[in-house]
């Protein structure tokens, strides 16, 4: 291993730590927000104080969390500028643009309205506290939406095009960078696998509640309101989790091939490999157990629509590689004279192959030189890891399907009014708890590794996008990151068991009694 | 003597405490700015220097402090 290969996959297990990191607080502020706009909403319509009582316990955890969120998510926009320095001259007129809408924004608005939040109950009136609460549940999906516009450009850059000039990609179309079709499916099958989290979350404390047999009154309305939310919820992250796949089998075709380890072009519709160990030396796929036609039906909603494999995907990136030599060609010839318009006119017609020459400056410098072995070596490196993207996936979705299950059966239970009586469902409901964040982040793992070897897909490999540290720097902030953040990981898991322990306190007297006959989530 | 009110601290405990806060906070992020992440320590990138490393010859991105890029 080279040492500029070292800081690369330091540089990348950094930012990898820190965005796991911060992913473990932000699935649950995006679940949280929206069930305590529920709980107040219902507050407000019946005036029961038992609901406010629950919006203010939830709160609290939903704060707790938040705090540690911002601070773990702070450190990585800095990382943009200090480890990967290059990427942020490369792509920063673009990608900088949503991240500086996120934090102007959606952040701002935020974290100005969950201090009103905390301290407005006594000083706003009913309905003005839940404006509060719908505007900081709107602030932390908006702020998830800009950030999900920006991941998704580096997985289909689109409304950009490269300067040779500036040496740099620049905006050609805001608008398609706005509405890119991945950024779209992202977003939904994200916020809504944030909302499972949230309703998990909120279903396991009040099963521990239930089990205990403490805070019964509330534990039973929020275990109504979170099995309700959650099953919705983990209907809709299967189904736009299939979409967010759709797109990415028109626009990411060798991830999709990596994440079914589908080596070969199958005749249509594909089949579906639902076990099997994928072998990355033999470009085979041991003991593998399929099921006929599914594949194809997923991801082409067709029964003609062919599913590329990878063998035949590295066969089309030997000609983007010597379609991007020709770019790089024409843009070496830019570089020295810049008014050589035919060299502008070669960069124009290859340039969308630039990126895949590129990926020859791994094996040599003069890569205009570079040898048809060295050709072919460069387009097998466009294949990721595909044992860990065939299995993180396979995961995930299994995850996906049992939050169906799980919220299926809770919210029949809870419907029936039974819940607190069904013991073994309540442990598999607190046992659940970890199991929304394990989905999350393998859904994250699925996303960027598959990305692989792209910082920006098909454009900057990522290995020219490091900064040039040292490896001992990236090592001494890897070891500081790690530290600190086990420390306020520590610090949150400490601050959410002494709050959940100490619970939300007593009723006040007859808050619990129904009024009048209500439906079960609203009594 | 302009600044002399401003510079009276709160009369609320609540005035007191929110004061102290954000100065700390100010100082901490600026001290952060001066050592840790500001534009002396960012590595500062441009044109040419994208140029040397996509065209020109050197592919070993490991040698200089970042502060020297």
């Amino acid at each position: 291993m080279s040492p500029a290969l070292d800081v690369v996959t330091l540089s990348r297990l950094q930012f990898g730590l820190t965005a796991m990191y911060h992913f473990l607080f932000v699935p649950l502020t995006l679940g949280l927000a929206i069930l305590l706009v529920v709980m107040e909403s219902v507050y407000v319509m019946t005036g029961r104080v038992i609901w406010r009582q629950m919006t203010q316990f939830w709160g609290t955890l939903f704060g707790i969390n938040f705090a540690l969120g911002v601070a773990t998510g702070i450190t990585m926009e800095f990382q943009f500028g200090m480890n990967w320095a290059y990427y942020s001259h490369y792509v920063g007129d673009i990608f900088g643009t949503p991240l500086a809408i996120e934090g102007l924004m959606a952040f701002f608005l935020e974290a100005s309205f969950i201090g009103l939040f905390f301290f407005g109950w006594d000083r706003l009136s009913k309905i003005g506290h839940l404006i509060v609460t719908c505007l900081v549940a709107l602030g932390s999906n908006l702020s998830a939406l800009w950030i999900l516009i920006a991941n998704a450009w580096m997985q289909y850059p689109v409304g950009a095009r490269f300067n040779p000039d500036t040496m740099r990609m620049e905006v050609a179309n805001f608008k398609a960078v706005l509405f890119n079709p991945v950024a779209q499916d992202k977003f939904v099958h994200t916020v809504s696998a944030g909302y499972v989290t949230g309703s998990i979350f909120v279903a396991a404390i009040s099963a521990y509640y239930l089990l205990r047999e403490r805070h019964m009154e509330i534990a039973k309305r929020s275990m109504a309101v979170a099995a309700s939310f959650g099953l919705a919820s983990a209907l809709s992250v299967v189904v736009l989790g299939d979409e967010s796949g759709y797109t990415a089998g028109a626009n990411q075709k060798m991830k999709i091939a990596a994440i079914e380890a589908m080596w070969e072009t199958e005749k249509a519709p594909a089949s579906f490999t639902l076990f099997g160990i994928p072998n990355e030396t033999t470009h085979h796929t041991d003991y593998a157990l399929r099921m006929p036609w599914v594949l194809g039906l997923i991801a082409t909603r067709s029964l003609s629509g062919q599913l590329p494999g990878i063998i035949p995907l590295v066969n089309d990136a030997k000609a983007r590689v010597e379609s991007g030599l020709t770019a790089y060609k024409a843009l070496q010839r830019i570089r020295r004279d810049g008014t050589d318009e035919a060299a502008r006119d070669a960069l124009a017609a290859n340039g969308r192959n630039l990126g895949y020459a590129l990926l020859l400056k791994r094996q040599r410098a003069d890569i205009e030189n570079a040898t048809p072995d060295e050709i072919a070596k460069a387009a097998w490196t466009t294949v990721p890891a595909v044992l860990p993207l065939f299995w993180s996936f396979r995961v995930m979705v299994g995850l996906g399907f049992f939050f169906i299950g799980l919220f299926a059966v809770t919210f029949y239970f809870v419907s029936v009014r039974k819940i607190e009586r069904i013991r073994p469902l309540l442990w598999v409901i607190l046992c659940a708890l970890p199991l929304p964040w394990i989905a999350a982040e393998l859904g994250w793992f699925v996303s960027e590794v598959g990305r692989q070897p792209w910082v920006i897909e098909g454009v900057l490999p990522t290995f020219l996008a490091v900064s040039s540290l040292s490896a001992a720097n990236v090592v001494t902030t890897l070891i500081g990151f790690v530290l600190f953040y086990s420390t306020l990981l520590a610090v949150d898991l400490y601050l959410m068991v002494k709050t959940v322990r100490h619970g939300p306190g007593p009723l006040p007297p007859h808050a619990a009694a129904p009024a009048r006959v209500l439906p079960v989530a609203a009594e | 003597m302009i600044l002399m009110p401003l510079m009276r601290l709160p009369r609320t405990q609540l005035g007191r405490e929110l004061l102290i806060a954000v100065t700390v906070k100010l100082t901490i992020i600026g001290l952060a700015a001066l050592f840790l992440f500001g534009p002396h320590q960012r590595p500062q990138i441009d044109a040419h220097k994208v140029e040397m490393r996509i065209i020109g010859n050197s592919t070993a991105p490991d040698e200089a402090p970042s502060h020297q890029e």
